[in-house]
């Protein structure tokens, strides 16, 4: 006996007389038009349902929302075309309600019909538009996968997006992956993504200590912010053309390329040369392009141009500095992590002690553990890195090993394999003054890296390129 | 006394921070609550 095939109508029609409803009474409950509904059922050949339809259907029976979208996938697609009004609206609904196994079955189906990208990239953009991003991102990686023309814009704008998904890894590994990913594909995005596509890139190569690469992207975003300012000031005077809609104030990317820039000066030892670029941003009032945002962007530059000015002091080993910067850091509470790394720092190169700073900022610190984004945990680690040398270096070796064992638990976290080793080799250096308690504790996070080791080996993270 | 009591305090707050050390959030857990922002002197800003 031949095996009744189940559709969306043979379903609707078993509920229909379950239910005892006809089609005028059904037509009626559900708001539907009768005709409508006779010609989706009986038809010939039945007309298509949009989704609506079926989500009206669907609530006249009680059924939950999606009752019937696994069969819904049929309505999307005839022998010869895609239908592109019902299959958009169905995949940005499954996606948002996480009918995930339907948004498998039409994918594979579109992807057996010409030209299926257009319609992926609309509905990822459309979910992206509303705030969607995790449930876009499947479409943008197949996009990406399966574009041909990798210099089209479309391409460009899906790697963009990948890439801004990504903004909270803390991974270093996977930030990597992510900037060799995106980084050939920046200068084929729209100059509003461009600019700020290069602001994140630089603030990944910062926390990846890649200060090369971060002082290329900071020259890179200051001539394209200049290049966009001298563009905005000629179409303000023509009064022609549409202002550029950009995500942040114009002057916020302008000021962030000499900041960036003098930060990896700075890390380079060039110290001369970031204090002209520190200059670039410590005043920006000129800036004709302002509104308010972009006003308290200024005045907020104006500070860290002043705190940064202290940083480069502290670095060349001026100790007179430090009053002044303990006291601008009491002023300014969120710039107190930044301003210790620094300090303890230079404290550990040209052997000044900073107990007091220390002692001054102690509270303060125990609040470091709410940070939970990538750049202030890496600021956290480096922190407790400085604070284990320095206090090794003062025979206090109890604190200084437990120290180190905190910091190797945030380089694990972070998985930067240059920080675990030098971890590794602070604690060896000093294995000798650990308490067995602490030796025991050293033990078991190695053999846990191990474990992590091991994972890596079967199979678990070996899809990498790097 | 007032100021012996706060330095008692700040060397206590310096330890927990040295023996609690961080908890380290969930990756992907979001931004940082608190009165802290996330500049090193302006990066991440």
């Amino acid at each position: 006996m031949e095996a009744k095939l189940t559709t969306i109508r043979s379903e609707i029609e078993k509920h229909l007389s379950r239910s005892g409803h006809n089609l005028a009474s059904f037509a009626k409950v559900s708001g539907l038009n009768r005709g409508s509904l006779s010609a989706i059922l009986h038809g010939n050949p039945p007309k298509p349902m949009s989704l609506g339809q079926l989500d009206a259907v669907t609530r006249a029976f009680g059924f939950p929302e999606g009752w019937l979208y696994p069969l819904y996938v049929d309505e999307c697609f005839s022998e010869e075309r895609i239908s592109r009004r019902r299959i958009e609206p169905f995949l940005i609904r499954c996606a948002e309600i996480g009918k995930q196994h339907c948004i498998e079955d039409a994918l594979n189906r579109i992807m057996e019909y010409p030209k299926p990208l257009g319609i992926l990239y609309s509905v990822a953009e459309k979910l992206f538009a509303n705030g969607k991003i995790q449930e876009s991102l499947v479409f943008y990686k197949i996009i990406v996968d399966n574009e041909m023309d990798s210099y089209s814009e479309r391409m460009a704008i899906c790697q963009y997006r990948i890439f801004k998904s990504l903004e909270s890894l803390v991974d270093k590994e996977e930030q990597l992956r992510a900037v060799i990913t995106f980084e050939p594909y920046r200068g084929r995005l729209p100059e509003n993504m461009q600019l700020d596509g290069l602001l994140k890139l630089a603030n990944v190569c910062f926390t990846l200590q890649k200060w090369k690469d971060m002082g290329k992207y900071a020259d890179e975003l200051r001539a394209l912010a200049n290049a966009i300012y001298r563009q905005e000031l000629r179409r303000k005077s023509n009064r022609r053309g549409e202002e550029l809609d950009l995500f942040r104030p114009l002057v916020l990317y302008y000021a962030q390329g000499y900041l960036l820039k003098a930060t990896a000066l700075t890390k380079l030892e060039r110290y001369e040369e970031a204090k002209k670029y520190t200059a670039g941003y410590a005043d920006l009032n000129w800036f004709e392009i302002l509104d308010e945002e972009g006003r308290e962007v200024v005045k907020d530059f104006s500070l860290f141009a002043v705190a940064n000015g202290f940083t480069l002091e502290m670095l060349i080993g001026n100790k007179a500095a430090l009053p002044a910067y303990s006291a601008f850091l009491a002023n300014n509470p969120g710039e107190i992590l930044p301003g210790l790394v620094v300090i303890v720092e230079s404290a550990n190169r040209y052997g000044f002690s900073v107990d007091k700073v220390l002692a001054q900022f102690s509270r303060e610190m125990v609040r470091f553990e709410q940070f939970m984004d990538p750049i202030n945990i890496d600021r956290l680690y480096r922190l407790r890195y400085q604070i284990s040398m320095y206090l090794l270096d003062r025979g206090q070796y109890n604190q200084g090993v437990e120290t180190i064992l905190q910091s190797l638990q945030l380089a694990i976290r972070l998985n930067g394999a240059a920080s675990i080793i030098d971890c590794v080799t602070l604690f060896e250096t000093y294995r000798h003054f650990a308490t067995e308690q602490q030796q025991k504790k050293y033990g078991e996070t190695l053999k846990e890296l191990r474990k992590n080791e091991e994972n890596t080996v079967n199979g678990i993270q070996r899809s990498g390129i790097i | 006394m007032k100021k012996t009591l706060l330095t008692a305090f700040s060397v206590l707050a310096l330890f927990s921070f040295i023996l609690i050390g961080p908890r380290v959030p969930a990756e992907n857990s979001g931004s940082a609550g608190g009165s802290f922002t996330t500049m090193e002197h302006g990066i991440g800003y």
